[in-house]
């Protein structure tokens, strides 16, 4: 009698354990569960890398400016060789034309081809001008020579 | 209007539909009728959504029949290069949704004479060129390290009307209907006044 009874509660004992383990498993498996789902805010069924055109217009025009911007640096830091090497004489005659439409915004404010310009005066000059029509200004002001 | 659920059985593919009541109204000039494929259930994308990080996506069939209701009354839009969504341009209203088979058919009207570029844009791309989008929002993932996302919970926010190419599922269609929901007879097209003119009014593409 007194085996069965120790047999009894070792059994119990056992059940127990075997609830405790399961119900640990229960836990790590919602917890995994948890983890690997998720939550996504907004999706559209265009393929990836058009979604919604206001995005690609800026991402767009992003990479405008961004390339605008690199041009000018290759550009300043060309002539910044240039000019570490070659006289004044001879960055003078390297210069082209500045375009009718450049010549005359540049006019309207008081600068003109006669000579070098500012850099903080053309930033004023251009403050009213969108950042593409800006870069392409000092763009051309670089090509031509003109800006210091 | 109202808006309420109802059960199809007729085609024997267990169909659930919902549609919002909009009063008849004979010869109503804003009111172009459209039926389309808005996507497709329990069928992989062909391509990645966007906002989906690459994957593709099924969206399952309990997910879909839950969220036909947040369809109803959602809007239609479109963009300058039938390319994506441009949620602002909303051309027109969502008013039917059911699922059958393995799509999931939307029904609504476009405001033909609000936007009559976006008519003249459809008839010019030609029959079987236009294809619809979904817009998502809350979209539940059951497991995001999985190859293919499946989705079992979303939330529609509108649609798009685009090429069918550029959409992530190639099964999806859109084409005008006539005012008695038949085949349309393009000779009753309206003309656009102006039709370069986009729906927020500029002359260009963005």
């Amino acid at each position: 009698m007194e085996e069965m009874m120790a047999g009894l509660e070792s059994l119990e004992a056992t059940v127990e354990r075997l609830a405790l383990v399961a119900n640990n498993l229960e836990q790590q498996l919602h917890a995994r569960d948890a983890e690997m789902s998720g939550r996504v805010e907004r999706m559209v069924a265009v393929e990836d890398g058009t979604g919604y055109s206001g995005d690609a217009a800026w991402e767009s025009r992003l990479a405008t400016v961004e390339r605008a911007i690199a041009e000018l640096r290759a550009v300043a830091e060309l002539q910044a060789a240039g000019q570490a090497v070659s006289s004044p004489a001879a960055a003078g005659a390297g210069r082209r034309t500045l375009p009718a439409s450049t010549a005359n915004l540049l006019a309207k404010h008081g600068m003109g081809e006669a000579g070098q310009i500012e850099q903080g005066v053309l930033d004023t000059a251009l403050q009213s001008l969108p950042v593409e029509q800006r870069i392409a200004v000092k763009s051309q002001l670089l090509r031509a020579g003109l800006l210091g | 209007m109202k808006a309420h659920a109802e059960s199809r059985t007729g085609n024997g593919t267990g169909s659930r539909g919902v549609e919002m009541a909009v009063p008849v109204v004979v010869g109503h000039p804003n009111r172009v009728p459209f039926a389309g494929v808005l996507t497709l259930v329990d069928v992989p994308s062909e391509k990645a959504p966007a906002g989906a990080r690459g994957h593709r996506v099924v969206l399952r069939r309990l997910a879909a029949e839950a969220a036909l209701p947040s369809l109803m009354g959602m809007a239609v839009d479109f963009t300058s290069q039938w390319d994506g969504h441009d949620a602002r341009a909303k051309c027109g209203i969502l008013t039917h949704a059911a699922i059958e088979g393995f799509e999931l058919r939307v029904r609504g009207y476009l405001f033909g004479r609000d936007y009559p570029e976006v008519e003249l844009g459809i008839d010019e791309h030609g029959e079987g060129a236009m294809g619809m989008s979904y817009e998502l929002a809350d979209a539940q993932v059951a497991d995001m390290r999985a190859s293919v996302w499946q989705l079992e919970r979303v939330m529609f926010t509108g649609a798009a009307i685009l090429l069918r190419h550029k959409a992530a599922y190639h099964g999806t269609s859109f084409r005008l209907l006539g005012e008695d929901g038949g085949p349309r007879r393009k000779a009753a097209r309206r003309r656009p006044a102006c039709p370069s003119r986009n729906a927020r009014g500029r002359t260009t593409g963005r």
